[in-house]
Formats: C-alpha cells, sequence, structure tokens
C-alpha cells in the first residue's frame, strides 16, 4: 500500500516573515484563513497554482514551502 | 466562520424545514389516506412548487440576514462572501453524496409503483423526501468536512 503526503512549512515561514498572520496569507492568495489553517495542518493538500502563489509571498521556491512525502508500508 | 459554512448550516436548516413541512402537510394526509384532502395529483405538485419556492426564498433571504449579522457582530462593513478551492472540493463531496441519496431514492419509487401499487402521489412524495433527504446529509457533510479541515 501506498500513502502520499504532502507536509509544510507554512508556519514557520509565516513567523519569519514578521509573524505574519493566517488572515493576512488568506488574503494575499486569496483564499479564506480556514483554508490556510488546513493547508498548515496537512489536512488539505492545496492546488498547484495555490501552493505556486503561497511560495510566492514567501519568495521562496516551491519545495522550500512543500514537501511531498510518499511512504510505503 | 466562513461565508461558505454560513452557507451549509442555512441550507441545513432549510433542508430541515422542508422536510418537516413535507411530512406535517403531505405525508401526514397522505398517510391517513386523506390525498383527495390534498387535491389530488395537481394539488399535492401544486403545494410541493410552493415549498420548493419557500425552500429558495428562505435560503436567500437567510443568507442576506447573515451577511447583514455577521457584518454587524465582527464590525466588518464587508464581510467577505469568498469561496475558494477547498470550499468547492467540500460542495462537489457533498453533492456527490446527495445525489447518490436522492438515486436511491429515485430507485425506490420506481420500485413502489412497478412491484407495491403505489399511486403517483406517493411516488412524489418519495422523491421530494429524496431530494430534501439528499440536501440534508449533503450539508452534514459538508459541514464535518470544514469543521475537521477537509
Amino acid at each position: 500500500m501506498v500513502a502520499t503526503s504532502v507536509t509544510n512549512s507554512i508556519r514557520r515561514l509565516r513567523f519569519d516573515a514578521d509573524e505574519m498572520t493566517q488572515k493576512t496569507l488568506a488574503e494575499k492568495v486569496g483564499v479564506t484563513r480556514q483554508t490556510i489553517v488546513a493547508i498548515e495542518k496537512a489536512k488539505y493538500a492545496p492546488s498547484l497554482e495555490l501552493a505556486f502563489l503561497i511560495a510566492q509571498v514567501f519568495e521562496k521556491p516551491l519545495e522550500e514551502v512543500f514537501h511531498f512525502n510518499r511512504d510505503t508500508d | 466562520m466562513s461565508f461558505q459554512e454560513r452557507t451549509t448550516i442555512i441550507g441545513l436548516i432549510v433542508s430541515l424545514c422542508v422536510i418537516y413541512f413535507l411530512t406535517t402537510t403531505m405525508y401526514v394526509p397522505l398517510r391517513a389516506e386523506q390525498g383527495a384532502e390534498l387535491g389530488g395529483l395537481s394539488g399535492q405538485a401544486y403545494l410541493l412548487f410552493k415549498i420548493i419556492l419557500g425552500a429558495i426564498i428562505g435560503s436567500i433571504v437567510l443568507t442576506i440576514v447573515s451577511v447583514i449579522v455577521q457584518a454587524i457582530v465582527t464590525g466588518d462593513e464587508d464581510p467577505s462572501t469568498l469561496v475558494d478551492e477547498r470550499d468547492r472540493a467540500i460542495e462537489v463531496y457533498g453533492d456527490r453524496i446527495g445525489y447518490g441519496i436522492t438515486g436511491a431514492f429515485f430507485m425506490y419509487g420506481v420500485a413502489g409503483l412497478a412491484f407495491l401499487g403505489w399511486d403517483a402521489s406517493w411516488f412524489l412524495l418519495v422523491m421530494a423526501y429524496g431530494f430534501s433527504i439528499g440536501s440534508l446529509v449533503g450539508c452534514v457533510l459538508r459541514l464535518v468536512r470544514h469543521f475537521r479541515g477537509y
């Protein structure tokens, strides 16, 4: 069985960016605060477009913001 | 609470009201074999039409009221009505389950007509229940996903 998940460093990056709030980040990328919360907790994997937008806000490459974990049992 | 979460709660309330009205104005008379008092199939369809119209108007009014209440409570003059990709994904999930339930009720209604000797009044009622229960379950599942994150 193959399980996949996308984790991220958004919480740390927000902290590094003058403690940017979830609401501010949400407004910058055009989603609700609840969606940022779900992404941070890795409960929701964003679309590629949204992932790029979030990475752009932090001025980081995509792979520094999002991490793909592939676990094989 | 996001706009879509509030809209889902409104959908849930409206679905419950529709089920209540279906039960009190249609199911109870049909069950008591007083279907003639509804004016036959045509009268029953007219009643159903009024319930659907009431549900649509009720949804619109409640949505407007909820936006006004949020504006007053939060002090935000322009409360967000944003619907994003996660909201849409959750909506699709709820719709899919709702359609499945409606389809199951349709099959039950067809079976009733084919094998149980139902008349068209019962079929119409089962279809109305199918749509409203499908919508109700869809709203509940959407709400669960909203509160769990996804």
